[in-house]
């Protein structure tokens, strides 16, 4: 009986003695699953302008980061997604010195942005020798991206792949021949000056189109009468402008002013922003046709549910930054779940690049099918969009 | 009672000291002038007076009134006029703007429209120059606008700082007719003068300054021996 | 014709050159002091005049007159916050320029947050019937701005050489104790002079509104740069300098950009600016507030 009682309290000591250890075991347990996720976080950098001239575009982008984070946040084994975002105010050595930021002191393991072609100019080469990823959602301005491989990428179409079938398309659909046009660049703008200077007149020449003057101004102009009136002279039969939304705008409504009425054609810098109605006004931009990435009439499910929920969330309808943003912000997660990276080591960062360089036929929510090329930009097939009453339409 | 009275004025710039303990009094109707070497302390006198320095002691009241830290736009309401030493008129200004310049604090009525006219009077050469910028008239000519300017107040006391300074003796002579006739208005007048010998002469009363400090205060300093010596040649011209 | 269409494209631009030009002139020439945050000035004037439209039911007239006052009261506020007290404690050139700039991002940024970033226009009302004449044309905002902008500068011309307080604005340009002598209170001088300065701006800003249909916080900071450059041609603190420097900014910017290309439009006002500076270092005219003489 004795004996029993010792065995038994021998037994009720070691069952506490094991309950002990399950207990430090699971804190243990506790406290490592408390931890763990922070190790294994993401971080990506994102660089776009918040402030300055371009905060509009920026506004856009970061509606679409929202929406994105509050679904699609968590990375499952990889943790959490983590954004480090930074504001470039549009201007190119602000762009430089934040990728710095990004990769040296924050150990990002990619970086998303910057939005304007100026920026990715200068922050690329700055990515490309840290051996970071960098993919800009936006920046259309052709060879950014192939003058600085491996690192560097872009999921927008550039303007050489999308000016040669909008030209086309343009020229189709007049009912009265375009022989002779005047274009208007932006020349502070990189994307729209090399469009409006080498891209556009090099594909209007392919198409037996004479080019009677190039006219340029700067990006923040708003008085276009100069511009407008040395081309009223000129007797041209079409109008073609490279530039963004605002000065495209302001030039519309001024050419339509002084009482040049032939068409236009707007190149994809216009970037679809409605704004650019506004400010040429419904009557002005009618007609006015454009190319962009984003359809925002398409009938894809994905694109129909975006629209929905980032006008819920934003309160504004998403524009082509928007739907750009929201693309990169997919691929990049896309790259991090399948690659199964979890943090940013030398050895994550080459299998972050590895996947954008590879990816082909990845069904993005709103450009469908996405593929990057071997000069690391994207194809996309541009959408023709015409002004019609106030708003963008689909052109067919 | 006194119109002007200084007490005890000190005013230091920086660790300068340009006046220490200077107290000075003015009658109505009377014509007074402070004789000193040049840096004696003249100057800030008269500037201390229309609040154009700071001052670090003493009291100065104007009228029965304290007027030591007043602004000097405030002052010269009350009816002090200084005609500055120098650069008194306004010279990008026409002489016309300058004189309607000297009513600002009045209303441009029939009383000052008068004055106007009187001023115009007594100094004969400003007239044909009205619409000329003040910067263009001879030296003599632009004392002649800064008084008339200052009488345009109705200035109850007048401070002249070097009126015959640069001036041909015969311009000299003409100011200092016109001192005795601005007195002649029932205007008080201290004249701040090098030339101690014409200033003397003038004056009912007189103040030698020398270092800030006021040394001598009497009626008749023409013949006081130590004016004579210091400050008119030694001997009576 | 198309060198006339581009004189009158230049006049149009220049016109409100010239008065915001003006302001900077009456604040440089009464104080000596560089006003950066005029430019921002002008900016909220077309944003006052943008509200009247909006909440006021405004007509271009009465928006016009809502900018005046409004920015009458904020270039008086910035009179007593920006520069009164660095005055007073003689910070010399530099602290005044510190704060006026200061005041001039403030200005941005509260603009920014209420207005958003990006550029917004009067309401289509607004738009501007156009008049062709034979090749040439002219809008009805265009003659509206000509109307104005002349019409201020006659007022302002009235002003400094025709009524009491305009004499005592030049008084205190030139010398401040001499007007302190005359019974004038410099400080109130400068308070009416940040006013009608600041007024003359806001409208400026109002017309450019109106004939660029383009108004954003950041509109006032070349405004800033033209201004200043408008006053070096004209000379330093001349009111009427201003007048005609504008006016030939205006042209010389328009030609520019019509016969060269816009990317030489600021190099070609500076050129100018050295080549005014070089022949004439005291600007076409010569400085100080004058009556015209």
């Amino acid at each position: 009986m004795r004996n029993v009682l010792v065995g038994l309290s021998m037994l009720a000591g070691l069952a506490s003695q094991s309950l002990m250890s399950l207990a430090l075991i699971s804190l243990a347990l506790i406290s490592l699953a408390l931890i763990s996720p922070a190790l294994a976080d993401v971080q990506i950098g994102i660089l776009m302008p918040k402030t300055g001239f371009g905060a509009g575009f920026g506004a856009e982008e970061q509606g679409s980061i929202d929406l994105f984070m509050s679904k699609y946040a968590d990375l499952g084994p990889a943790g959490k997604l983590k954004l480090t975002i930074y504001d470039t105010r549009g201007e190119p050595a602000q762009a430089i010195s934040l990728t710095r930021k990004l990769i040296d002191t924050d150990n990002v393991l990619a970086i998303l942005g910057p939005y304007f072609s100026g920026e990715s100019e200068a922050a690329f080469p700055v990515a490309n020798r840290a051996a970071t990823p960098i993919v800009t959602p936006s920046s259309a301005k052709p060879g950014i991206a192939a003058a600085n491989r491996p690192w560097t990428f872009r999921n927008a179409s550039t303007t050489d792949k999308t000016d040669a079938a909008l030209v086309v398309h343009w020229l189709k659909r007049q009912s009265s021949p375009v022989r002779k046009v005047v274009i208007f660049y932006d020349g502070k703008d990189a994307v729209s000056s090399s469009d409006g200077k080498a891209v556009m007149p090099a594909v209007l020449k392919a198409n037996n189109i004479e080019v009677l003057d190039s006219i340029s101004f700067q990006t923040g102009d708003v008085d276009f009468s100069a511009q407008v009136t040395r081309a009223k002279a000129l007797g041209a039969d079409g109008i073609v402008m490279t530039a963004l939304f605002t000065e495209a705008g302001h030039l519309t409504r001024e050419l339509r002013r002084q009482g040049m009425q032939q068409p236009i054609l707007a190149g994809v810098e216009l970037s679809l922003d409605h704004k650019f109605i506004e400010t040429a006004g419904d009557a002005a931009a009618e007609g006015v046709l454009t190319g962009a990435d984003f359809n925002r009439d398409s009938p894809r499910p994905s694109v129909v549910a975006f629209i929905k929920e980032y006008q819920e969330r934003v309160g504004q309808l998403p524009g082509n930054s928007s739907a750009l943003m929201y693309d990169a912000l997919f691929l990049m997660r896309h790259c991090i779940m399948t690659t199964g990276v979890a943090g940013s080591s030398a050895a994550d960062k080459a299998k972050i690049r590895d996947c954008w360089a590879g990816l082909k036929d990845v069904d993005a929510p709103i450009a469908g099918p996405s593929s990057i090329d071997e000069n690391g930009d994207a194809r996309h097939a541009p959408n023709f969009l015409i002004v019609k009453s106030g708003k963008f339409v689909v052109d067919r | 009672m006194a119109l002007l009275a200084v007490d005890n004025l000190g005013v230091r710039y920086g660790n300068l000291t340009a006046l220490d303990g200077v107290s000075l009094s003015v009658a109505p109707d009377e014509i007074v002038t402070v004789v000193g070497a040049n840096g004696a302390g003249k100057s800030t006198l008269m500037r201390a007076v229309l609040g154009l320095v700071q001052i670090n002691s003493g009291t100065i009241s104007f009228d029965g009134q304290d007027i030591t830290r007043l602004p000097t736009f405030k002052i010269a309401r009350k009816g002090i006029a200084l005609v500055p030493e120098g650069r008194g008129p306004l010279r990008q200004l026409s002489v016309r703007e300058n004189l309607v310049l000297g009513a600002f604090s009045r209303a441009w009525d029939a009383a000052t429209k008068a004055d106007f006219e009187a001023v115009l009077d007594r100094f004969p050469a400003l007239r044909p120059r009205l619409a000329q910028t003040a910067g263009t008239l001879s030296g003599g000519e632009q004392q002649m606008l800064v008084i008339g300017r200052a009488l345009m107040s109705r200035p109850k006391l007048m401070l002249l700082d070097e009126p015959s300074l640069g001036l041909a003796p015969l311009i000299v002579a003409q100011v200092f007719a016109t001192i005795e006739a601005v007195r002649g208005m029932g205007v008080a007048v201290v004249v701040v003068e090098q030339n101690a010998h014409a200033a003397l002469k003038l004056a009912d009363r007189a103040y030698v300054i020398e270092n800030g400090r006021i040394v001598l205060e009497g009626s008749n300093l023409l013949g006081d021996k130590r004016v004579q010596e210091a400050y008119l040649g030694g001997s009576v011209a | 014709m198309v060198l006339l269409q581009q004189i009158i494209n230049g006049v149009m631009l220049g016109s409100t050159y010239a008065l915001v030009a003006i302001g900077y002139s009456l604040i440089f020439g009464v104080l000596r002091l560089l006003h950066f945050a005029h430019g921002e000035v002008f900016m909220v004037g077309a944003f006052i005049a943008l509200c009247s439209v909006w909440f006021l039911n405004a007509g271009p007239v009465l928006a016009v007159v809502c900018a005046a006052v409004g920015c009458a009261v904020l270039g008086v506020v910035i009179e007593f916050v920006a520069f009164r007290p660095v005055r007073r404690r003689s910070g010399g050139m530099l602290a005044p320029i510190v704060s006026s700039l200061g005041v001039g991002l403030l200005l941005q940024e509260v603009a920014t947050n209420i207005f958003g970033a990006d550029q917004t226009r009067f309401p289509p009302q607004f738009e501007a019937t156009v008049y062709h004449f034979g090749s040439l044309f002219v809008t009805s905002t265009q003659l509206f701005i000509l109307a104005t902008s002349f019409g201020l500068m006659l007022l302002v011309h009235l002003f400094i050489s025709k009524t009491k307080y305009g004499l005592a604005m030049r008084a205190v340009a030139e010398n401040v104790d001499v007007a302190g002598l005359l019974g004038i209170n410099s400080n109130a001088v400068v308070v009416l002079t940040f006013a009608v300065a600041s007024a003359l701006g806001g409208i400026a800003g109002v017309l450019v509104g109106f004939a660029f249909s383009a108004i954003s916080p950041f509109m006032g900071i070349s405004m800033t740069i033209k201004g200043l450059v408008v006053m070096l041609i004209g000379g330093l603190g001349n009111v009427y300098g201003a007048m005609i420097g504008g006016l030939v900014l205006g042209i010389a910017e328009v030609l520019t950009v019509g016969y060269l290309a816009s990317s030489y439009r600021d190099a070609f006002s500076f050129a100018l600016l050295i080549l005014v500076l070089l022949v004439r270092p005291q600007g076409l005219f010569a400085g100080g507030l004058r009556a015209g003489h």
